[in-house]
């Protein structure tokens, strides 16, 4: 399993930790730094190498993202279609504040073109 | 030259910022740093006023792209912008509210090639309606590898037409050394 270093949230890039026994990976907070693929394409290599032997869920609970980062976090959801495609268990959960239909909606554009399995999940 | 600004002076631009319903607003550089913090304080504004979750999200959405907008233009421009003697990295953002709707305004100069096409794409996207416009942003996103920042802009415009709840607006007044200040408006 490929180690994954845990990173600490800043006003403008996500938190981002790795559960190892439920296989999850979690972004939360928001994400509109100047450079988005410099801070993404760690993570992304790391699920990448990931998935090649394991499966994976990816939790998402961002408040903002901006357009460069939703290009990163749709590199991230590819990289869960081949990994799905070559029978991994993976999964994508997409979490909004149930006030916020701006994010409700953002989340179910990203999961209506996957096949990996996808919940969005209205919380309080 | 040295600033100077009179308190009469002063009493007026606060005078016209009120009469036109602007409550918050940012003039000058637009580096990372203000722009997080700027975004900051308005998103703390939008969540002490009446604003739900829906409209602060589109509202600071708009923000943070405008802002991104210009950081990235002048960047790209700085030499160009600073020899013909504008404040290079400057703009401005206004944001006013009337009892529905958020307004938010941009403006930056621009070299005088980059009107054209900046205008053109303001008025294709008009005339886009939501699913032509999701469509366009779709599109878009696919298009371009996520490691290129060339086309951030294009990306931020159609961002800010979706979130905006009328068309989005430009104007633009031409200045004789090449350049010419461009605005956008949008309403949430």
């Amino acid at each position: 399993m490929a180690i994954f270093a845990n990173i600490a949230g800043t006003d403008t890039t996500p938190s981002v930790a790795f559960d190892p026994v439920e296989r999850r990976l979690s972004l939360e907070g928001e994400s509109y730094p100047e450079n988005a693929f410099r801070f993404f394409r760690p993570i992304i290599e790391w699920a990448r190498a990931h998935c090649a032997s394991d499966g994976l869920t990816l939790d998402l609970r961002i408040v903002y993202m901006n357009t460069s980062s939703v290009r990163c976090v749709m590199d991230l959801l590819d990289v869960l279609e081949d990994a799905f495609a070559r029978g991994r268990v993976v999964k994508v959960v997409w979490r909004h504040r149930s006030t916020d239909e701006r994010a409700r909606r953002m989340g179910e554009e990203f999961v209506e073109d996957l096949t990996v399995p996808s919940e969005i999940v209205s919380e309080p | 030259m040295t600033a100077s600004l009179s308190v009469a002076t002063l009493i007026e631009l606060g005078n016209r910022l009120r009469l036109a319903n602007i409550q918050l607003c940012f003039s000058g550089p637009f580096t990372t740093g203000i722009i997080q913090h700027f975004g900051a304080a308005l998103r703390t504004y939008l969540e002490r006023g009446q604003s739900n979750a829906s409209e602060v999200t589109g509202v600071f959405s708009v923000y943070i792209e405008m802002a991104q907008n210009i950081q990235r233009y002048t960047t790209r421009h700085y030499e160009a912008l600073a020899s013909a003697g504008v404040g290079a990295s400057n703009g401005i953002i206004v944001i006013g509210r009337n009892e529905r709707r958020t307004l938010l305004v941009a403006g930056n100069w621009v070299l005088r090639p980059s009107l054209d096409p900046l205008i053109a794409r303001v008025q294709e996207l008009r005339s886009l309606d939501e699913a032509a416009l999701k469509a366009r942003y779709k599109q878009q996103l696919r298009a371009a590898p996520s490691d290129s920042e060339e086309d951030g802009a294009g990306m931020g415009l159609i961002t800010i037409a979706r979130h905006a709840s009328a068309p989005i607006e430009c104007e633009h007044v031409e200045h004789p050394q090449g350049l010419a200040f461009f605005s956008l408006s949008a309403e949430v």
